[in-house]
């Protein structure tokens, strides 16, 4: 077996301390781990609950985009990850039994990560592992949130358990319980969006075929003509494979073993393999394209399924969930340190929401595409996909891993405009910077950056290096924490971020551009960041009140 | 009986002729009725590919706007 589940330890209620927590977790999934680790990250302590004994079963989210792996190597488990992890880059589109386009995705020089595939149950004990050695956070197995309360300055939350019931107090709510999480309908709120009604029916299996790693979408394959087949490899021997049922197949008969295998064996076949495998697990699936209409009501902040939830297709939902992660943490951790107003969490819902709408914009058109919702769909893919055996007509229809990471270029974040002064469209206010190699054995851009702001500093090879030092000095605090990084205009970077001389960017502590100037003065440098930051100036610095709060030992 | 508005019909461009009338009468003919529907989505796609912008959308516009007012007429 790929993973060892064992029942996890349970907390006992009265180990839970008393008095507000800072930050309470809803949801022990990757995504609320995630969260819990960014905070951790930024020195703010946590608690976790989670109503599971165990670790989540099965391979369920799998893909990690670039940007989710430059998130988990900040959150100190990238290095992890990659140890266990599969890396791919190529895909093969079939109809019937031939194939009718591939595609490669090309890693850009520049960067170190490219599409990783890692089983969710290795996820949340990797994230679990490295929250746990914080000692800034704890996940409490088989806690159940059962109840909220708004005191005003505090969330009460009720709590069951085992071994009897507790409240227990906080100032901020995450809200990470997936799609069937409670929170949001305790809130009154709900889903906008489109549910598709066609099923998959989903297998992780074991097989040791040595087949090359990537992924495989079958179109129409024989033994389920007009449908749609997803294969996807994962680490340890593993297959995950996506049927989708005919509309007038029983998905509880369908998923019962000897039809399960017939579907499998028939892949096979198709796939004129023997069909040596081991079933591992079988569930079904529904593809959503939804969306709260808010991710920051109150108190309590929304992250991952529990926010969203986004078409399997192109691998975007967990990945979403971690930018939702790290692009929440360090907001919130600036606000329960007194550091930013409540009001920089409205940023967390404009920046992440509308990533996931620009996503569903795009995964609409692919989950039409594979799902084939109505019958003049049906009849158009399957003359696309027939005439693509001769001619490459479905490249431009279905590439849904052709798009990069959303470009946050309305954020009330930025402090400078999209088009100010002689930039390009790299760099710009919004978008993540790109990683590098950075010169004379330093290392990545992306290893320097941490949690805080950071001022990429252009300079000429002959500067004065107190002029970097001084900055440091006059913009860094122990409210908004600052690092200046210096580049020489002579080298890689200058190229890639279309820096000369005295050109710099403020770079948030979540990787995006801030705000971007050829000259800037020390006044615009230190505005840009209190905009960036959420100013709370003259609001009392609560680090030191939040940090002894206890989490149980 | 509704009467063209023109006589002389409309530009050069516009004009089906009657080579390609026979042209297309003749493949469909061809087809089995059960993949008739098929093989005009097919065509439609082929005819489609490279067109400006726009254009598939109105020719769709104009075919769908002459079948609702045959239909109007034989109702």
């Amino acid at each position: 077996m790929y993973f060892s589940w064992k029942q996890m330890p349970f907390v006992a209620p009265s180990a839970v301390a008393d008095g507000r927590l800072p930050v309470l977790v809803i949801g022990g999934g990757p995504v609320g781990l995630a969260t819990a680790l960014g905070l951790a990250r930024h020195g703010v302590r946590s608690m976790v609950l989670e109503s599971r004994d165990v670790i989540s079963r099965g391979s369920r989210a799998l893909a990690m985009t670039r940007r989710s792996m430059q998130i988990l190597d900040q959150l100190g488990v990238g290095a992890q990850v990659l140890e266990k992890s599969l890396r791919w880059s190529e895909g093969w589109t079939f109809y019937k039994d031939r194939q009718v386009h591939s595609m490669q995705l090309p890693m850009p020089a520049n960067e170190k990560h490219g599409q990783t595939n890692l089983q969710q149950c290795w996820m949340e004990q990797l994230l679990l592992d490295a929250l746990e050695a914080s000692g800034l956070s704890r996940v409490c197995y088989q806690h159940t949130a059962t109840a909220i309360e708004d005191r005003g300055d505090t969330v009460r939350v009720s709590v069951s358990t085992p071994e009897g019931d507790y409240q227990v107090n906080a100032a901020y709510i995450v809200a990470s319980d997936g799609p069937r999480g409670a929170m949001r309908k305790w809130l009154g709120m709900d889903y906008e969006g489109t549910s598709y009604s066609q099923r998959f029916v989903i297998n992780d299996i074991i097989c040791k075929q040595p087949l090359p790693d990537g992924r495989r979408l079958f179109f129409s394959p024989p033994y389920l003509p007009g449908k749609t087949v997803l294969m996807h490899k994962a680490p340890f021997d593993m297959w995950r494979l996506d049927f989708q049922l005919m509309d007038d197949q029983d998905a509880e008969i369908e998923m019962q073993p000897d039809r399960v295998h017939e579907r499998i064996r028939a892949h096979f076949a198709l796939m004129d393999l023997k069909p040596d495998y081991e079933l591992v697990l079988t569930s079904v699936y529904r593809a959503n394209a939804l969306s709260l209409p808010t991710y920051n009501k109150g108190r309590v902040l929304f992250a991952g399924d529990a926010a969203h939830q986004v078409p399997i297709f192109g691998g975007r939902g967990v990945n979403h969930g971690y930018e939702d992660a790290f692009n929440l943490a360090w907001k919130l951790a600036a606000v329960v340190k007194g550091a930013a107003s409540p009001a920089l969490l409205d940023s967390y819902t404009q920046e992440r929401r509308g990533a996931l709408l620009d996503t569903l914009a795009e995964l609409t058109r692919t989950t039409i595409f594979i799902t084939t919702p109505s019958p003049g769909m049906a009849l158009v893919r399957e003359a696309v996909l027939s005439l693509s055996l001769e001619d490459n007509f479905v490249a431009n229809l279905f590439d849904p891993y052709a798009s990069g990471p959303y470009d946050c270029m309305d954020s009330a974040l930025n402090a400078t405009a999209q088009d100010s002064e002689d930039f390009g469209s790299r760099c710009r206010p919004g978008a993540l910077v790109p990683d590098l190699v950075l010169p004379d054995g330093q290392g990545r851009l992306y290893d320097l950056l941490g949690a805080h702001f950071t001022l990429l500093n252009f300079v000429a090879p002959d500067a004065d290096a107190h002029h970097a030092a001084e900055l440091q000095r006059s913009l860094s605090s122990p409210r908004r924490p600052l690092k200046v990084i210096t580049l020489h205009t002579q080298g890689d970077a200058a190229a890639l971020y279309d820096a000369r001389p005295g050109t710099c960017f403020l770079l948030r502590p979540d990787n995006r551009v801030a705000g971007r100037w050829r000259n800037a003065s020390l006044p615009q440098l230190q505005a840009a960041l209190l905009r960036a930051g959420g100013s709370a100036e003259g609001t009392p610095d609560r680090t030191e009140a939040n940090n002894n709060l206890e989490v149980p030992a | 009986m509704s009467v063209p508005k023109s006589s002389t019909g409309a530009s050069d461009a516009a004009l089906f002729s009657e080579r390609d009338f026979e042209t297309l009468a003749a493949s469909i003919d061809r087809v089995a009725p059960a993949q008739r529907e098929l093989f005009l989505t097919k065509l439609v796609i082929l005819l489609a590919a490279g067109l400006p912008a726009g254009t598939l959308r109105e020719h769709i516009e104009r075919a769908r706007m002459n079948v609702d007012s045959n239909n109007e007429e034989t109702a």
